[in-house]
């Protein structure tokens, strides 16, 4: 949940906590998690 | 794992403290509230790209999700809330725009010189504070510079109240080092060209005081768009360290001026102060705030077009303009964007946004390594930044000096890029058009890195994590040949012992305990505040080492999984869970941990579920 809250994804996503307690979440797609393609380009 | 560490961090910034703890802490919260963003919040998130203030409101709903269920289940606090009887809050979208300012720039000096401008003697500022680049003071005009008193940043100070358990243990790295040239971070990045392995790398360890759960978190997402591992503040989105899968970041701190003292002359009813376009009203309001034990307080809290009022007297009150209030300016946004960027153009794209100074690295696997400066810098044409000023004078800021203005570098000759929190502004810098800073701390750590990365034609991985590890004084390079003209008879043991000494302060080190009349340290640790291994103590009172680089990774750019990092004590806010000091005795004794990054196909286990 922490991973979630932290860094502001949201819906179905898979969190697995490696042998040091870091979170590697993984998310499925989304417009929210489609924001790469909104990066403005100088 | 860290909801007590996020929750006290936001209470306080917030100015709720004293609705926890008691009465003692209504001073703090008056003071963190005097220093809130007062602007129009709606003009502030319509100014945010609507990707990023989805991201923050997401981000707030996640913990808001989870204070609703320990809130719900109180079996699931954290020890520290059951200890003090205290519930996490939930946070408010605003807040993230609210909270913003953080003290600890250069208004303590200008108070200083000013008060020795009161006393005739400004000119003697220079023997103690050297300005970089070589720079005379400019007295503003129309400055009464005895209309400034000792105390006219007590507000600042009380930003930092401790907590009752910080006084019990008397220091947890919670308030500042006992001496601000210490704090910094390190980090280079080195061309494929003069690496063995034919990647970039890139090296980086910020120092903070140290504190238990560690002050970053390490997570690694993946989604569309999206592979990032790396950490920052457990209570801010986005990475400040680490890597994408197309390159590595980091950073340190690059210490623009943001703050001016301005010296408000009152009309008298102190509602309004004259400016040189005449009187200029003060908004003036209550605040209540909740106290644990007590009742409730009244906070007046006094703001101007300049910024909040910290300090105030009959006829006279000061004012303090920081960046990080002005319109358009919520901290931190850059470490979200980071994240999102693709090559170097768009990584400076992010650094556009960013508002504290800092010094950004980058190295990606196509090779190419750059360095940019970033964060609000003033453009100041009528002064420069180092005194207080009136404000009927023609002090204001002319906008801000935007980053192609500011030194960056993108594969230069030399191979490598070193940052270190030293001045780092090129001989022909136009200083007087582009008044970014005067003050800069020592930059020891800087040379020697410069010496040992310009010593070697290839370099590895270990060398970096070694270099991080450097504990070669450049003081005691300048300083021991100095002895040689000390003749006292008594001091001769000790002049000899130290003209032997290797120059490395380490914990084992005869020499050095000589010096320092005990270990280095409590923990045994080696460094001090001007090593590139910088470690300091809390003060003479406390001999443990209380801060320095408690998270340092070296990263081999593009064979991610050859990538090395530490996070001490550990991942977990939790006392007595494994991962809450299972870094502990690998970070004290130097060795880091492998950092994965790749991972098998991604497997969506539990749709559906809100964060």
């Amino acid at each position: 949940m922490m991973g979630l809250c932290v860094h502001g994804l949201a819906g179905p996503i898979d969190i697995a906590f490696d042998d040091l307690g870091i979170p590697r979440i993984t998310a499925a797609p989304s417009p929210t998690r489609s924001m790469a393609k909104a990066m403005p380009q100088p | 794992m860290r909801l007590w560490q996020m929750d006290i961090g936001h209470r306080r910034q917030l100015g709720r403290l004293a609705e926890a703890f008691g009465p003692e802490f209504v001073p703090s919260d008056i003071a963190s509230r005097t220093m809130h963003f007062r602007g129009d919040l709606a003009e502030e998130w319509a100014a945010l790209e609507p990707v990023v203030a989805d991201i923050l409101r997401t981000f707030v709903a996640g913990i808001n999700a989870r204070v609703r269920d320990v809130r719900a289940d109180p079996s699931l606090l954290p020890p520290e809330f059951r200890r003090l009887g205290v519930l996490p809050e939930e946070w408010s979208a605003d807040d993230m725009l609210i909270a913003r300012y953080q003290s600890g720039q250069n208004v303590q000096s200008e108070l200083r010189r000013a008060r020795l401008a009161a006393a005739g003697c400004v000119d003697s500022d220079a023997l103690t504070a050297r300005l970089e680049p070589a720079w005379q003071i400019q007295m503003p005009d129309g400055l009464d510079p005895s209309l400034l008193a000792a105390t006219d940043l007590a507000l600042l100070e009380r930003l930092s109240a401790r907590l009752p358990f910080e006084k019990a243990v008397g220091h947890t790295g919670l308030d500042q080092p006992p001496d601000d040239s210490t704090e910094g971070s390190n980090a280079w990045v080195i061309a494929p060209h003069l690496t063995d392995t034919g990647r970039a790398i890139l090296a980086n360890d910020p120092h903070l005081p140290f504190y238990v759960p560690s002050p970053r978190f390490t997570t690694h997402l993946r989604a569309p768009g999206l592979d990032v591992i790396g950490n920052g503040p457990a209570s801010r989105p986005g990475f400040q360290f680490g890597h994408t899968d197309r390159f590595a970041f980091g950073r340190t701190d690059f210490k623009i001026d943001q703050e001016d003292l301005y010296v408000l002359r009152l009309n008298d009813d102190a509602t309004a102060y004259r400016t040189a376009t005449g009187w200029q009203s003060i908004t003036r309001f209550t605040e209540t705030i909740a106290v644990r034990g007590g009742a409730p307080v009244a906070a007046a809290i006094a703001t101007t077009p300049l910024g909040p009022i910290i300090a105030e007297r009959p006829g006279v009150a000061i004012a303090l303009r920081a960046a990080s209030l002005l319109p358009g300016s919520p901290v931190g946004l850059e470490f979200v964007r980071l994240a999102l960027a693709t090559d170097w153009n768009s990584y400076r794209a992010a650094i556009r946004f960013a508002v504290w100074g800092s010094n950004y690295m980058y190295a990606a696997i196509d090779g190419n390594i750059g360095w940019q400066c970033g964060g609000r810098a003033p453009r100041r044409r009528h002064h420069d930044g180092l005194m207080p000023v009136p404000a009927e004078g023609p002090y204001d800021c002319d906008g801000l000096i935007p980053i192609d203005e500011l030194p960056h570098e993108y594969n230069p000759p030399r191979g490598w890029i070193a940052s270190a929190n030293q001045m780092p502004l090129p001989a022909d810098f136009p200083i007087n058009e582009r008044r970014v800073s005067f003050e800069y701390i020592i930059d020891d750590r800087y040379r020697r890195i410069v010496a040992v990365l310009s010593s070697r034609k290839q370099h590895t991985i270990t060398e970096s994590v070694d270099l991080q590890h450097d504990t070669y004084s450049m003081r005691a390079e300048a300083l021991v040949p100095l002895l040689q003209h000390i003749t006292a008879p008594e001091l001769a043991g000790a002049v000899v012992t130290l003209q032997s000494w290797n120059r490395h302060v380490d914990a084992d080190s005869h020499a050095v305990s000589g010096l320092a009349g005990a270990d280095v340290t409590g923990l045994g640790s080696s460094g001090d505040g001007a090593t590139v291994m910088a470690r300091w103590w809390a003060g003479p009172e406390n001999p443990n080492t209380s801060g320095g680089a408690s998270f340092a990774a070296v990263m081999d750019v593009g064979n991610w999984d050859a990538s090395l990092a530490i996070n001490g004590p550990g991942q977990s806010g939790i006392p007595g869970t494994p991962h809450y000091t299972d870094q502990y005795r690998d970070w004290i004794e130097g060795r880091y941990r492998i950092l994965p990054f790749s991972r098998p196909a991604p497997q969506v286990a539990n749709p559906g579920k809100p964060a």
